[in-house]
Parts: C-alpha cells; sequence; structure tokens
C-alpha cells in the first residue's frame, strides 16, 4: 500500500524510501560532475551554506531536492569537520519538523512517525484539561527517545502513564521525532566512509571546510566558575560538613575532570568530620581509574544529579544539561555581553 | 570466634538445618550473582555462581552465613569480576524502609548506644553522649506494630501505581518483607527486566513525584474560575487523577460517590471562589508531598545491587525475609519469626520496651534474664544482649 507521495519523499528525504528510489537512478559520484546536475548542485551549495534555511526553500523537482540532499551527505562527510555533520543534521532535523508540524493528513503523520521512531505507536483521542492526547507510546520506548531532552517537562512525572503507556500531544511526539531524525542523519554522516571526491566538486568540500568555527573561547578568558550543584557542595566541605556517598563521588569526578589532582582532592576532603585519610585516597584512586575495575568514571549528568537531588539548578544554568558544560555557556553569555557592549 | 557470634552462628545453622526443605532458590538463580556475610570474622564473600537450589541450601547448612544475599540482575557469568561479565537485565526492585516514611514517634522506637563508652541511652537532639561527650554515637532502632503496618499500606499504594501506570502484572509482582525494617517489592520476568538505569531513575522519580510540576495542573494562563472547568477529575489517569482524588477527598471532604463532571466542577467552581492562586498552589504542594511514594531510590535505580534472599535470616534481627501472599494478614513480629519460645539465659545491656510475636517484653537494662529463643536472638543479633547459654 502506497501511503506517501512523491512531495513526502522530497520533505523526509532521509527516509528509507528515499534510498531505495536513488538507488534506482545508478548514479555515481563521478556523474555529478556533468551539466546536467547543475541545479542539484546550486541546490546542494543552498544546504551546505545556510546555517538555518526557511523550509519552503526545498522543491524544484523531486530528483534534484533528494540529490541534493546525499550529495551534501558525501561532500560534508569528506569535509570532515565534524561541527558541520551536527549543524547540518539539526538544520534537517528542524526542516523535517516543520513539515511534520503542518501535515494535514493525520494517517501520513502517523505512518511517517512510526517509520521514523521505529516504534509501535498508538493513536487515541483523549482529552484532560484542555489537552488534547494524540498519540501513546511504550513507556520504555518513550524514555529511550526523550533521553537526550532535558527540560523536566519531558520526564514521565510529567507525563499522563497509563497501563505502561505515556500519552503525547501531537507537538510533543513530532518534538521527538526531531531528534530521531538529528541522530539519525548525524550517525549516517559518521558512519559513512570517506569517499574520493572528484576534482570538479571539490569546491563544495572546501565550502564547508571554509565555514567559520564555533565560538571556541581562549583559555586565559575563562574565569572559575562552578556551577550551583558544585557550589553547594564546596560550601559544604568548607562548612565542615560530612558528604553523602553520591555527593563526595560527584565531586571527585567533576574535579578531576577540571585537572586537580588526587592529592588536591584529598586535601580538600580532609575538612570533613569523617575524613580518613586511607578511605579517602583509595575512593578518589578508584574513581579516578587507578584501583579496582581500572574503570575511569564520568561526571554525572544534570539528570542523574536531578534524581539524585544534587541539582541546585537557577537562571545562570541557562539550560546546560552537563555540569562540566557550565562554564562553557556561562563565558559564551559574558562574553556576548562584552561584544553588545 | 567470639561467644555472640559464636551463639548466632550455632543457632542460624539449627534454623536452616530444620528448615531447609522450605528455602526455595530465586528463579534463575545460576544467572544471579550471589553473595554472604559472614559472622566472624565479618567477611563478605561476593561473585559466587550456584547452579541449583541444591546447592544453595548445601550452602545456607554448612556456612550458616549472617545473611546471604542474591543480584536483582542476570549475568552471563555471576563469578566473574564485575567488569568481564555481562549484565543481561534485572529484576525491578523497590524498597520501602520505615526509614524513608513519614517517621512519627511510634512508627519506631529509637535509642542511642555510645561507642565510646557503651552506654545506651534515649534518643537526644544534641548529638553526644550524655556521659562522656563523645560523637560517637549511633541510633538504633526498632520498628513498631503500627510503623510495620503504615509500611504495608505504602506498598499497596505502590502495587496499584504499577499495575494502573505502568502494566505490570500482579502475577509478575513478589512483595517481601526485608526481615527489618520495611518491605521489598521485586518485578520479575516483565517487559521492563532489560531496562537501563536512565530508565530506573526515570520510574523512580515518578514514583516519588521528583520533579513534579504544579503547574500541570496550576497553568497559569488560566484563571481559576477557568481553571475550575479544566482542572483533572478523579476517574483521570496517572498522577493527575490521584492528585484530584485525594484533592476532592481531603480539602472537599467529599467522598466521591457522585462522578458526574457537572457535579464535580461546580464544587471546583465554588471552592476556588475561597481561595487565592497562591494557598491553591500551596495545597497541591502539599497533596503532592502527601501522596508520593516514599521508596528508596538508590535501591530502584542501582542495576547491579544485591539484596537478601527471601527465607533467608536477617543477621541483624533474626527474622526471616519473608514473602508476603496475602498482605493484609500478614503481621512481620509474628509471621517473619524464625525462632522458638525455648528459654535462653542473656545478660541485656538495654533494651526499650518492644513487641514480639504478640508479646510485650522490656525494658531491660544490664540485667540477667531468661527470654524465648525468639527474643534472646533478636537483641543478641541487634547488639543489645550476651549470650550465657549457648545452644
Amino acid at each position: 500500500m502506497q501511503i506517501l507521495g512523491e512531495e513526502d519523499l522530497v520533505k523526509y528525504p532521509f527516509l528509507e524510501e528515499t534510498k531505495e528510489y536513488i538507488a534506482k537512478l545508478g548514479l555515481t559520484l563521478n556523474d555529478f560532475v556533468s551539466n546536467e546536475f547543475e541545479k542539484v548542485i546550486r541546490r546542494c551549495e543552498l544546504r551546505l551554506m545556510s546555517s538555518r534555511y526557511p523550509p519552503e526553500l526545498y522543491t524544484l523537482d523531486k530528483d534534484t531536492d533528494l540529490l541534493s540532499f546525499i550529495l551534501a551527505l558525501i561532500i560534508i562527510k569528506a569535509s570532515q569537520r565534524e561541527d558541520v555533520f551536527t549543524r547540518f543534521a539539526f538544520n534537517e532535523a528542524n526542516r523535517a519538523e516543520h513539515f511534520l508540524k503542518t501535515e494535514e493528513n493525520k494517517r501520513v503523520l502517523t505512518y511517517i512517525l512510526k517509520r521514523l521512531l521505529n516504534i509501535n505507536i498508538l493513536e487515541v483521542d483523549d482529552f484532560i484539561g484542555n489537552s488534547h492526547y494524540e498519540y501513546a507510546i511504550h513507556v520504555k520506548d518513550y524514555i529511550k527517545l526523550s533521553s537526550s531532552l532535558k527540560s523536566i517537562h519531558w520526564k514521565i512525572v510529567n507525563k499522563i502513564v497509563y497501563n505502561g503507556l505515556v500519552y503525547l500531544k501531537r507537538r510533543e511526539i513530532i518534538r521527538l521525532a526531531r531528534d530521531k531524525i538529528y541522530q539519525e542523519i548525524y550517525k549516517r554522516i559518521k558512519d559513512a566512509p570517506t569517499p574520493v571526491v572528484p576534482q570538479n566538486l571539490q569546491y563544495l568540500v572546501d565550502i564547508v571546510k571554509n565555514r567559520p568555527l564555533p565560538k571556541r573561547l581562549a583559555k586565559n578568558l575563562v574565569p572559575t566558575v562552578d556551577p550551583p550543584c558544585v557550589t553547594q557542595i564546596l560550601d559544604k566541605i568548607k562548612a565542615g560538613k560530612n558528604l553523602s556517598h553520591y555527593e563526595r563521588f560527584f565531586i571527585t569526578t567533576f574535579l578531576l575532570k577540571r585537572g586537580k589532582t588526587i592529592d588536591e582532592i584529598i586535601s580538600l576532603f580532609s575538612f570533613s568530620p569523617d575524613f580518613n585519610e586511607k578511605i579517602a585516597r583509595y575512593q578518589v584512586e578508584h574513581i579516578a581509574g587507578l584501583r579496582g575495575g581500572r574503570k575511569q568514571y564520568n561526571v554525572p549528568d544534570c539528570k542523574t544529579l536531578f534524581s539524585q537531588s544534587l541539582c541546585y539548578k537557577n537562571e545562570s544554568c541557562d539550560n546546560i544539561s552537563h555540569p562540566l558544560n557550565y562554564k562553557l555557556k556561562k563565558v559564551e553569555k559574558l562574553w556576548r555581553e562584552e561584544k553588545t557592549s | 570466634m567470639e561467644r555472640r557470634e559464636d551463639f548466632l552462628r550455632k543457632i542460624f545453622r539449627k534454623y536452616y538445618y530444620e528448615n531447609v526443605h522450605k528455602i526455595q532458590a530465586p528463579q534463575r538463580l545460576s544467572e544471579r550473582e550471589i553473595g554472604y556475610l559472614t559472622f566472624y570474622p565479618e567477611k563478605m564473600i561476593r561473585h559466587i555462581n550456584l547452579k541449583s537450589e541444591g546447592e544453595l541450601r548445601a550452602l545456607l547448612i554448612h556456612e550458616a552465613p549472617k545473611s546471604v544475599y542474591y543480584s536483582s540482575a542476570y549475568y552471563d557469568d555471576p563469578s566473574a569480576p564485575i567488569n568481564a561479565r555481562i549484565w543481561k537485565g534485572a529484576d525491578l526492585v523497590f524498597d520501602i524502609d520505615l526509614d524513608h516514611l513519614m517517621v512519627k514517634e511510634d512508627y519506631m522506637i529509637s535509642f542511642t548506644l555510645c561507642n565510646s563508652c557503651k552506654l545506651y541511652f534515649p534518643k537526644n537532639e544534641n548529638k553526644r553522649c550524655p556521659a562522656c561527650g563523645s560523637e560517637k554515637i549511633k541510633v538504633i532502632s526498632i520498628p513498631t506494630k503500627k510503623g510495620l503496618e503504615y509500611g504495608k499500606e505504602e506498598i499497596v499504594r505502590l502495587m496499584d501505581i504499577l499495575i494502573e501506570d505502568f502494566g505490570i502484572s500482579k502475577k509478575e509482582m513478589k512483595i517481601y518483607f526485608s526481615g527489618k525494617r520495611g518491605y521489598h517489592l521485586t518485578v520479575e520476568n516483565s517487559l521492563y527486566e532489560d531496562a537501563d538505569q536512565n530508565f530506573r531513575m526515570e520510574l523512580s522519580d515518578y514514583l516519588t513525584l521528583n520533579g513534579f510540576k504544579i503547574s500541570n495542573i496550576l497553568n497559569q494562563e488560566y484563571t481559576l474560575n477557568e481553571l475550575s472547568q479544566l482542572f483533572p477529575l478523579p476517574y483521570e489517569k496517572g498522577w493527575l487523577g490521584r492528585v484530584s482524588k485525594s484533592f476532592f477527598k481531603d480539602i472537599l471532604n467529599d467522598p466521591l460517590q457522585n462522578l458526574n463532571e457537572n457535579y464535580l466542577r461546580d464544587m471546583l467552581q465554588k471552592y476556588f471562589l475561597t481561595i487565592t492562586r497562591k494557598e491553591l498552589q500551596s495545597i497541591l504542594e502539599k497533596i503532592v508531598d502527601k501522596i508520593k511514594i516514599r521508596i528508596d531510590t538508590n535501591v530502584t535505580t542501582d542495576i547491579h545491587r544485591i539484596f537478601r534472599m527471601p527465607e533467608t535470616l536477617h543477621g541483624e534481627t533474626g527474622f526471616i525475609k519473608k514473602e508476603i501472599t496475602i498482605i493484609e494478614s500478614f503481621y512481620p513480629l509474628v509471621d517473619a519469626i524464625a525462632f522458638t519460645q525455648e528459654p535462653i539465659k542473656v545478660y541485656v545491656h538495654y533494651a526499650p520496651k518492644f513487641e514480639l510475636n504478640e508479646q510485650v517484653f522490656g525494658p531491660y537494662k544490664n540485667q540477667e534474664i531468661i527470654l524465648p529463643e525468639m527474643t534472646a536472638v533478636f537483641l543478641t543479633c541487634m547488639g543489645l544482649a550476651e549470650p550465657l547459654d549457648c545452644p
């Protein structure tokens, strides 16, 4: 049964159907050099250069649009610029989100969502308060799909959960789909072998290579700022209070990542009333991966800290999802403010 | 071996010897890690792999351990070091402990032991020994019948949510008295067995309402009058329905016999005229705090944890970790008692008045006394008494 029309492939060029369609054309990279593909090349340039292009700017004809998408994937891979992998995937996902939001045919929307998310999706029709719930997915699928979304809005505690299903509004499931599209496109570029691009197309790779780098800040500009979750624990240590097991674990992983030495961390812990150097040293060395399982532990992310009741989020956190990103965000902000003032 | 440990080990062995036929291995025993704690020296032995119920029973009689544990997780090779084994999944486990419940005075009898001068004294605020001033003090708590009954209510509420919201069937759940101060609920063979730590964290936040936004109900965009038409109703799904139920029952004093929407909305509308938004916010916050499930979240989120094995003895109380079939008629301080009424002479350092098997004991202080075996074992396990007779 044919549910998707030609225009759907143009809107959602990352679907499997596109791959089949392109494969049937039997083209190789060298074919793009010919003049007959000029429109494809122009379209591809647009895809490569714009950091955010208006979604309406999409349709010349099916072949042009689909081929330009595939060509853009190849060119970006050839550029080996990881930041562009991310940027491109993000833009394409936003573009698709726009189409999903305006999709009038619910049958098509449901079909695409199922294909994209690759899970079982139930159509429901429930009103609670003034919210309309149109879809339900299994809570396990939901948690996997929403794991990269930071806001507590996405926690299941703020969702309707019933009989193993999470009930979702249309725009919510579309938002989950956008994330999945982003990941799929990123993975597709990342996992692809690096192609050999013909000389005539090399300039496209150069366009990508010459895109300005994202803001990276000189190290000496960085003031020492700690996120509130870290300040909270450091204050506790300075006040001579005992830390819980998890607080100790978190602060150790954090300080190690910030380049503190094991001895520096131990001397910090020596403020605690229950300090025992032998035990403290063992624990810190264990976390640093020098003992036991020889596994160096990662710094827990904001979600985990929240679940451990160790998140003291305030405005300064600015939607970060990991305490290590705090400094960067904060500095970027200061930098922007400085620039505008 | 110390006298106390020797006494307990012998009596634990006697129990295992006489009751070994009652001990059933947890399902899929060979995929779980087994561990046990010895009496003297007190040492934890881990990474054991047992192939059969027979091997488990032999271990219990032979070692007579202080405590026996099994992993909630299933591994390809449970005896390998933790990083070298493949995690295949884990039961969902929930722990309701009186320590985490809204502790009321009569839920537990608590008193304090000074580790420096070995003085027992009532719990006080200044966290110091009244005799020697030492800060090395330890609070000891004995659960009361009332506290344990309250814990049962919490377990029942937890079960309801797991069934209604997560679609877990009663058949997949097992409830146990933990052998000390609470209850364990495990979910085996369910769809959730392969759930990772992130899922379990979300699940425990869901149950404890950690991160619940009151604005889910009290949307800033609407006036209170408008909200009376949008407020969730008691029959709605998930937490929204539960918050609403509590609101009608506890705040509006409605018995919820009439679930007609117009009737309910009228009530809301009238009530909302009498309060401010801020007051409503604070009422809802209190409801959320009241109805959340007080599980120990560290237990649920840990995918490598080991738990006391069902039907074995708790080394700190001598009670059995007992499976509960009918929760209404299960009384831990009667049904989880392993030992007999046979008289045993002990020296009791300190014990408050407490209840065991519907008999009242204590208070005792620095005295020799003949007690039933069950009581003598309990006090000895708690570190409050020394045996004078040896079995």
